[in-house]
């Protein structure tokens, strides 16, 4: 066969890719003969945090523990996104994730439905046509404990003294529930990712305005301006979208149908636009959506309901 | 599961034979699209596995499974990779680290490019481009992708159409 103009290129092209590394058989065999045996281990220990997960819904579900829960824990719904301009990944607290860790995918949207708890909605074929790939993720929670140490020690690399953190507060912890997350992937490289609020639960009588106001502060916002974001956060809490001042991001606010949303364009070096998108939230549902392009995006976004 | 109890208490050599045969080059296939050879180690091992409790995929197709399933098992960690970004960058409550020289570099480079074009092809072209590169004869592919021996030229041509036609839409002309 007559090799065609695009074979040279393509040959070039794909040569960049090719491993500069060659595998390692021993390790693979070491690999492999581990996962041989710890197989029937594994699920087990994927079962603990699932099961853990399932029993706090489960203890909410039944009426009769709901007020028990109630008394132990205060929650908020997380149904919108405020951005703040900071790196949260600096964050004092003591973060652990629990999930099953599994993506799970499904044939059609009522599998997806069965598993997440609601139906995803997706842009009809005149707006956004093929045949996606769904998956469902999670659910994932999201604790987070409150150190005083990890807090005065952010204070002094803030250059921030004098401000008091309560010693009772050692060891409080905040919890957030996030998903199950229902993620369609087209193969215009568009992805609609969708989830019902989040949901936070501190404990009863936790004071989060007093506390938010020191989380901020301890991330080096000046004490006024953390006073504005706190009251604004005990108010309404709010899914905070950190944008660190190194991220080549610019975020615009937009408005769907009277619910509002932020575009997110994201740069690479070079200034080209790398991926567009759009973060909506409505009171039922919190969507993702993302293409190489903005006005695919924002189209897709705006269809949703 | 009821497949793993069975093949968990079977003879373990064909895995070892199958593994000692085809673990570099399956390797080197999904490290083609995963730039961690760390990570691509341990996808191979994955695939082996997947084989090893998939009794059907056993036999004389056993290789075109592994291969076919390695490329697909990249394509989906690539995936998942991007979305993990994106959703670990969306959502701030994950402690994300700061990205290593070695990722910042690896996001500016041209072999990027290779790799996201490839992500957004068909799958199907995707896998041609990826074992005609890895240099596959032309009857390996037709047996890894199941088609007829004598459409493998003209399905790597249209591959190779689909992905310069993609490079140039997303990155211009430069290259």
């Amino acid at each position: 066969m007559e090799p065609n103009r695009n074979d040279f290129w393509a040959a070039e092209h794909l040569a960049l890719i090719k491993p500069n590394w060659s595998p390692n058989l021993t390790r693979g065999r070491a690999s492999l003969n581990a996962r041989l045996h710890a197989h029937k281990c594994h699920w087990g220990w994927l079962a603990v945090p699932a099961a853990a997960t399932a029993l706090c819904v489960l203890a909410l579900a039944i009426p009769a523990s709901r007020a028990f829960a109630e008394d132990l824990w205060y929650r908020f719904v997380l149904d919108r996104v405020n951005v703040v301009q900071l790196d949260l990944s600096k964050s004092p607290l003591d973060t652990h994730v629990i999930t099953n860790g599994l993506e799970r995918s499904v044939q059609n949207l009522e599998e997806a439905q069965a598993q997440a708890g609601f139906l995803p909605h997706l842009p009809s074929p005149a707006v956004l046509p093929g045949a996606p790939a769904i998956t469902v993720t999670g659910p994932i929670l999201v604790k987070q404990t409150i150190r005083v140490s990890d807090m005065k020690s952010a204070f002094a690399r803030a250059g921030t003294f004098g401000i008091q953190v309560p010693d009772e507060w050692d060891g409080v912890e905040l919890r957030t529930e996030i998903g199950p997350i229902v993620t369609a992937n087209y193969p215009s490289d568009v992805e609609i990712q969708q989830e019902l609020p989040m949901q936070m639960a501190t404990p009863s009588g936790f004071p989060l305005r007093r506390f938010a106001k020191v989380f901020f502060e301890s991330m080096g916002v000046p004490g006024w301006k953390a006073d504005v974001m706190a009251r604004q956060f005990a108010d309404h809490p709010a899914w905070l979208l950190d944008i660190p001042p190194t991220a080549l991001v610019t975020l615009h606010e937009l408005e769907f149908s009277g619910s509002p949303a932020f575009l997110m364009e994201e740069y690479d070096p070079s200034g080209a636009l790398k991926r567009a998108t759009v973060i909506r939230c409505t009171r039922e549902r919190i969507y993702s959506v993302s293409s190489p392009s903005v006005n695919l995006t924002t189209q897709i976004a705006k269809a949703l309901p | 599961m009821a497949e793993a109890g069975t093949t968990e208490k079977a003879n373990p050599e064909p895995l070892e034979s199958i593994f000692c045969a085809h673990y570099e080059r399956v390797t080197r296939t999904i490290g083609r699209i995963i730039f961690d050879q760390a990570r691509a180690e341990e996808l191979a091992v994955e695939v082996f596995l997947k084989w090893w409790h998939t009794p059907r995929a056993h036999g004389e197709h056993a290789e075109g499974w592994l291969y076919r399933t390695a490329i697909r098992t990249a394509l989906d960690e690539r995936r998942r990779q991007a979305r993990r970004d994106r959703f670990q960058y969306v959502l701030s409550v994950f402690h994300q680290s700061p990205p290593t020289p070695e990722q910042q570099y690896a996001v500016s480079t041209e072999q990027e490019q290779v790799r996201t074009v490839l992500q957004a092809l068909e799958r199907r072209h995707t896998e041609i481009l990826i074992l005609w590169s890895e240099n596959f004869s032309y009857r390996e592919i037709a047996s890894t992708l199941v088609v007829n021996l004598s459409y493998v030229g003209s399905l790597i041509s249209r591959a190779q159409d689909a992905f310069r036609e993609e490079y140039v839409k997303r990155y211009g002309t430069k290259s």
